[in-house]
C-alpha cells in the first residue's frame, strides 16, 4: 500500500495529530473540532444505500485504503471505493466507522470517525445496511 | 459476542429467560436470550410475568416509539411484549461523574437516551471509570419511565473492545422484533386455518392413503386428529390420549392416525406423555 492510491485533492484544515494510531482502536475522535451534529438519527449505509442518502447523516464503515491530503478513501462493505472527507488518521486496511453526511453518491464529509481496527466483518455490517434501511428502517429511522 | 455465553439464537417463541434477581450474574457471561424457553429454576418471579424480566436489545428509536402501557409504574410494550430491561449499544456522550453515580446520554444512531448509573460498591466505580466520552459502551438496565421522559437505569456499562458486537446488536434487535411481530401462526395454523403447509408434508409422504379420497382428505385428517385432542375432556386428562382412542373416535385405522399424530410430534405441535402411546396437545395446555 505504499502506492498512492488517491490523487491529493487541496484541503486547508488541520489534521488531527494521532501519535499512535495502534494504541487508539476505538478512540472516537471528532474530525472537527466543532460541535457535532447527533441531533439527527443516522442512517446505516453500505455505498449502494449511500445514495438514497445523499444530503443526510449517514454511518458507515469503510476499510482503509489510503489517506492523503484529508481525504481517506476506503472500501465500503458492499465492495465501492468511498471518499471519507476530513476524516482522522486510521491505518491502511483497518477499519474505519464514519458518521457524517452524505455529499454524493461516494462522498461522506466526516463529524466522527471511529477506528474499529483490522478485525471487523464487513458482511453482517451489510446484510444490517440492506435491512436497517428497508424492511425495518421503522426501528432505525 | 456479549461475552460468549449463549450463542444460539432460536427462533422457537418460548417465555423468558432467569428473573431479574439472577440478571445480574448473567450479565457477565452474556446470553440470555429471549427466545429461550429453558427456565433458571431459582427464578421464583412469575408474578411479575417472565417476559418482562427478559433482557430485549432494542435501538433507542424503538424505545422513543414504545407506548407506555399505563401510567402506574414503569411499564412499556414494545412489539406487544412488556419491556423492562433491555440491552443498548451505543457511543457515550456528555459523562458527568458525581458522587454517587455517573450520568451520560448513550447515541446509538437512532436516537439518544439518558442513562443512569448508581456507584454503589467499588466494582462499578471502577467499570464506569473505564469508559469514557466517544467510547462504544454496552448497556443493560432497566428501563424508566416518567411523565413521558425515557431513561435507563444501567446494571452493567462496558466498552465495546470488538467492533463486530455493533452489527451484531442492531441485527439481533432485528431478529427479536421479528420474533415478537411474526404471527405466531406456524403452530396454530396447522389448527386453525386449513394452512397449504400441511398438504404439503401430507402428499409428499403418508398421504398416499388419503390421495383416493380428495386432495383436502390430508388436511382434514391432521385437522380432525388436532381437535380430538384439543376436546376440553381429553385436554384435562393428565395423561393425554390413548392413541387407540383417537382412532376409535375417529374411525381411522390406527397407523394412519399414528402417522399424523407422528408429523405433529415432530412439528411440536403433540408430545408424549407416559409411554409411547399416550399423546397430548402442546397447543393449549
Amino acid at each position: 500500500m505504499a502506492e498512492p492510491c488517491c490523487s491529493p485533492i487541496p484541503w486547508s484544515g488541520e489534521r488531527i495529530p494521532s501519535p499512535n494510531p495502534d494504541l487508539m482502536i476505538g478512540a472516537a475522535i471528532p474530525a472537527e473540532e466543532r460541535e457535532m451534529d447527533t441531533s439527527s438519527p443516522a442512517a446505516l449505509v453500505n455505498a449502494e444505500i449511500l445514495n438514497m442518502f445523499v444530503g443526510r447523516r449517514v454511518r458507515t464503515v469503510v476499510q482503509v485504503q489510503c489517506n492523503e491530503g484529508g481525504v481517506l478513501v476506503g472500501q465500503s462493505s458492499d465492495g465501492h471505493q468511498l471518499s471519507i472527507k476530513s476524516a482522522m488518521d486510521v491505518p491502511v486496511s483497518h477499519f474505519m466507522e464514519v458518521y457524517g453526511i452524505a455529499e454524493n453518491n461516494q462522498t461522506i464529509r466526516a463529524e466522527v470517525c471511529t477506528d474499529f481496527g483490522p478485525n471487523f466483518d464487513p458482511k453482517p455490517f451489510d446484510q444490517l445496511c440492506k435491512l436497517a434501511s428497508d424492511k425495518f428502517k421503522h426501528m432505525f429511522l | 459476542m456479549y461475552g460468549g455465553g449463549g450463542g444460539h439464537y432460536d427462533g422457537g417463541g418460548g417465555g423468558g429467560g432467569g428473573g431479574a434477581g439472577n440478571a445480574n450474574s448473567l450479565f457477565g457471561g452474556g446470553g440470555f436470550m429471549p427466545s429461550q424457553s429453558t427456565v433458571v429454576p431459582e427464578s421464583s418471579g412469575f408474578s411479575k410475568g417472565r417476559s418482562a424480566q427478559t433482557l430485549l436489545p432494542l435501538t433507542v428509536k424503538q424505545i422513543m416509539d414504545a407506548a407506555q402501557a399505563s401510567d402506574d409504574k414503569s411499564n412499556f410494550a414494545i412489539d406487544g411484549v412488556e419491556v423492562s430491561t433491555v440491552r443498548l449499544v451505543g457511543r457515550m456522550l456528555n459523562k458527568v461523574e458525581r458522587v454517587t453515580d455517573v450520568q451520560f446520554t448513550l447515541d446509538d444512531g437512532t436516537g439518544k437516551i439518558d442513562v443512569n448509573r448508581w456507584e454503589n460498591e467499588s466494582s462499578d466505580a471502577k467499570e464506569m471509570a473505564d469508559v469514557n466520552n466517544r467510547n462504544y459502551v454496552i448497556v443493560n438496565g432497566g428501563l424508566k419511565g416518567f411523565q413521558g421522559k425515557r431513561n435507563v437505569v444501567a446494571y452493567s456499562v462496558r466498552r465495546v473492545t470488538d467492533f463486530n458486537e455493533i452489527p451484531h446488536h442492531f441485527l439481533h434487535c432485528i431478529q427479536v422484533h421479528l420474533d415478537h411481530t411474526r404471527p405466531k401462526a406456524q403452530i396454530n395454523a396447522s389448527v386453525a386455518t386449513p394452512g397449504h403447509t400441511n398438504q404439503v408434508w401430507l402428499s409428499n409422504n403418508q398421504a398416499a392413503t388419503f390421495s383416493a379420497s380428495g386432495n383436502a382428505a390430508g388436511n382434514d385428517v391432521s385437522k380432525l386428529v388436532m381437535s380430538v385432542f384439543h376436546d376440553p375432556a381429553a385436554i384435562d386428562r393428565e395423561h393425554g390420549l390413548h392413541i387407540k382412542d383417537v382412532a376409535a373416535r375417529l374411525k381411522l385405522p390406527e397407523d394412519v392416525v399414528r402417522a399424523v399424530i407422528q408429523k405433529h410430534i415432530d412439528q411440536g405441535n403433540i408430545y408424549n406423555t407416559i409411554d409411547d402411546n399416550h399423546f397430548k396437545s402442546a397447543l393449549n395446555g
